[in-house]
């Protein structure tokens, strides 16, 4: 991005110095789109070490006016640059604040840089008081202007994370869409907020309110034990969702997105606890968060997909790593490409054997030379081998002697492989069954996602806004449930 | 006219700032790490230096605190640049005896400004 923006920038003096004027629009075009591309990565690296839980807070404390003077020094330029004015308006005993200076000065800039962007030959306005509201002292920065405004609508999908007010918006004012939610993040994880008020075609105010003693983000109490259990029996007929994650706030955000579908949800904050409820409470999906402390989420998964009675509960992962092919692997679902490595098939099953053999090995392959080929594979290693020509035939084999594995082929006649797991995966107890995948053919993704038939679905939490995200999951926990949306 | 001494590892920006710099009339003398910057400085006495931070064999913290001790070099004027705008950066910069600071990406006029103060600072 450097070279981009540096090489541009030199470029444009230099034909400027030779006369050749005609080249300079579409150097300045480079320019801006090097810089506007520099702060969008800048952003969706802020925003991402956000949703980790990455991003530290460092809290000092420093004197509120000469802050305030500074950030007014450092926005003059850009507050002139559409022909606005600054008013400051500091209110007496300011005094000292405890926050973390680099991101409140982060969030004021972006405040003050989005009324100026919005705002033609008018008033920008910095508003600064100290108040105390049940028994805290805050500091409040308000930040008006007498700009476009913001419609009801608009300001819904304000805080949301890759939306401007609209199309059209970013198209004419530039900017990210990101750095009211950065902003707004960052207050929120100094115990404060910004909210918004407007009037369209009037101006718009935004006000951040930070506890002046720096409070980091309280974790909700947690509940009385007594109300917990009560909490956990579910009304008659509605389906209960088992949400596995340590964040009190995802939980509590899930819990009223949950309670408005109609559905029952209970919250577990470990994988050890999420383990213990999904035995007790048989939920009818479980939501899993990927990272936690002690068990994280892929263990309590393994966990799941081991229990007999377990197993058939879907499970939707949220994360915010990009690890399908992880979940692949913990589906148990090995798979093997044809022609068959004998060393590798042996090394690979033995971890399968049961206790005494000879153990039931069900073999799924409608051709009949390479089912022979793979009996006897599978008897001199001390299997006991079951015949199957297709999917159908399989289903019964299974209903009448439950196999300890099953190698499976996924090309074949009237059911294949594929129908063959999802019908499987429906039937209680015997999801458990560890199942080889034997291949022709390279496994595309998209296969590989039928395949892992033990996850539903892994849904990217940085991929979505908070809203986008509850939907998705609403989506999927719909899906699971077999009803629409 | 003024003799600038950029210290800088990276390749292309060192490229960049020199050239932009020698087309502004700097004479550009170029070191690409902390130690080399100090040896340059006391052989060759710059005007100014503009210091990289984060630079292989001595970093810039390092190099300033060194060259601001020596009495050769001590009154050379430094301007510190560091990759982003990390919080306490600009006070650990005039800590380590730096007269200014500036951020990567360099915002050329910005620099250019920076520059012309402290070359014109009476001594």
């Amino acid at each position: 991005m450097n070279a981009i923006i540096g090489y541009s920038e030199m470029l444009m003096e230099e034909v400027e110095d030779l006369g050749q004027d005609d080249f300079i629009p579409d150097l300045k075009k480079i320019h801006t789109a090097g810089k506007h591309l520099l702060s969008l990565i800048n952003d969706v690296l802020d925003l991402s070490k956000i949703e980790a839980g990455k991003m530290d807070l460092h809290f000092e404390s420093f004197e509120v006016t000469a802050m305030i003077d500074d950030v007014a020094a450092t926005i003059a330029p850009l507050v002139a640059q559409k022909g606005n004015r600054l008013e400051l308006r500091r209110a007496e005993g300011l005094g000292v604040l405890r926050a973390d200076l680099t991101k409140l000065r982060q969030a004021l800039f972006n405040l003050l840089g989005n009324a100026c962007k919005f705002t033609e030959n008018g008033v920008v306005t910095l508003s600064v008081a100290r108040e105390k509201t049940e028994g805290t002292d805050w500091l409040r920065f308000d930040v008006s202007d007498t700009g476009i405004g913001i419609s009801p609508e608009q300001i819904q999908k304000l805080f949301q994370a890759f939306s401007q007010a609209d199309a059209a918006t970013a198209q004419k004012y530039g900017g990210t869409g990101l750095g009211l939610v950065i902003s707004r993040r960052f207050c929120q994880m100094m115990g404060g907020d910004i909210t918004v008020e407007s009037t369209p075609g009037q101006g718009s105010t935004f006000t951040i309110r930070l506890p002046a003693g720096g409070v980091r983000k309280p974790a909700p109490t947690p509940p009385a034990a007594e109300k917990r259990v009560e909490a956990l029996m579910p009304p008659e007929g509605v389906p209960t969702v088992l949400v596995i994650d340590d964040d009190p706030a995802a939980r509590e955000l899930m819990q009223r997105f949950l309670a408005q579908q109609g559905l029952h949800m209970v919250g577990a904050a470990s994988g050890e606890e999420g383990l213990r409820l999904a035995r007790e409470l048989r939920p009818a999906v479980i939501l899993l968060d990927a990272l936690m402390p002690g068990i994280d989420g892929w263990a309590v998964l393994t966990a799941l997909k081991a229990d007999p009675e377990l197993c058939p509960i879907p499970v939707i992962m949220a994360t915010i790593l990009d690890e399908p092919q992880l979940g692949f692997a913990l589906g148990a679902t090995e798979y093997l490409t044809k022609p068959i490595d004998r060393p590798y098939l042996a090394r690979l099953l033995k971890k399968y054997r049961c206790a005494h053999p000879p153990c039931p090995v069900l073999v799924v392959e409608d051709q009949p030379d390479q089912r022979a080929l793979m009996r006897r594979m599978l008897e001199q290693d001390g299997w006991a081998v079951i015949e199957a020509e297709n999917g159908r035939v399989a289903l019964e084999r299974v209903a009448e002697n439950l196999p300890e594995l099953i190698v499976l082929d996924l090309m074949m006649p009237e059911m294949d492989g594929f129908e063959f797991l999802e019908a499987l995966r429906r039937q209680e107890g015997r999801c458990a069954i560890p199942i080889v995948v034997v291949t022709a053919k390279d496994l595309g993704a998209e296969d590989r996602e039928r395949l892992n038939g033990y996850v539903r679905t892994i849904v990217q939490k940085g991929a979505y806004g908070r809203d986008e995200l509850l939907r998705e999951l609403g989506d999927r926990i719909a899906d699971c449930l077999g009803r629409g949306t | 006219m003024a003799k600038i001494l950029l210290v800088e590892d990276n390749e292309m920006n060192r490229d960049m700032l020199g050239r932009r710099l020698q087309r502004r009339g700097f004479e550009v003398l170029i070191a690409v790490d902390g130690a080399e910057a100090v040896a340059m400085a006391e052989r060759e006495g710059p005007d100014l230096i503009l210091m990289d931070m984060s630079l292989p064999v001595m970093d810039g913290w390092e190099a300033t605190r060194r060259l601001k001790t020596a009495p050769e070099t001590g009154a050379i004027p430094v301007i510190a640049l560091t990759a982003h705008a990390m919080s306490g950066d600009r006070e650990k910069a005039i800590e380590a005896g730096c007269d200014d600071y500036d951020t990567k990406p360099i915002e050329f006029t910005r620099l250019l400004g920076k520059i012309e103060t402290l070359l014109n600072r009476p001594e």
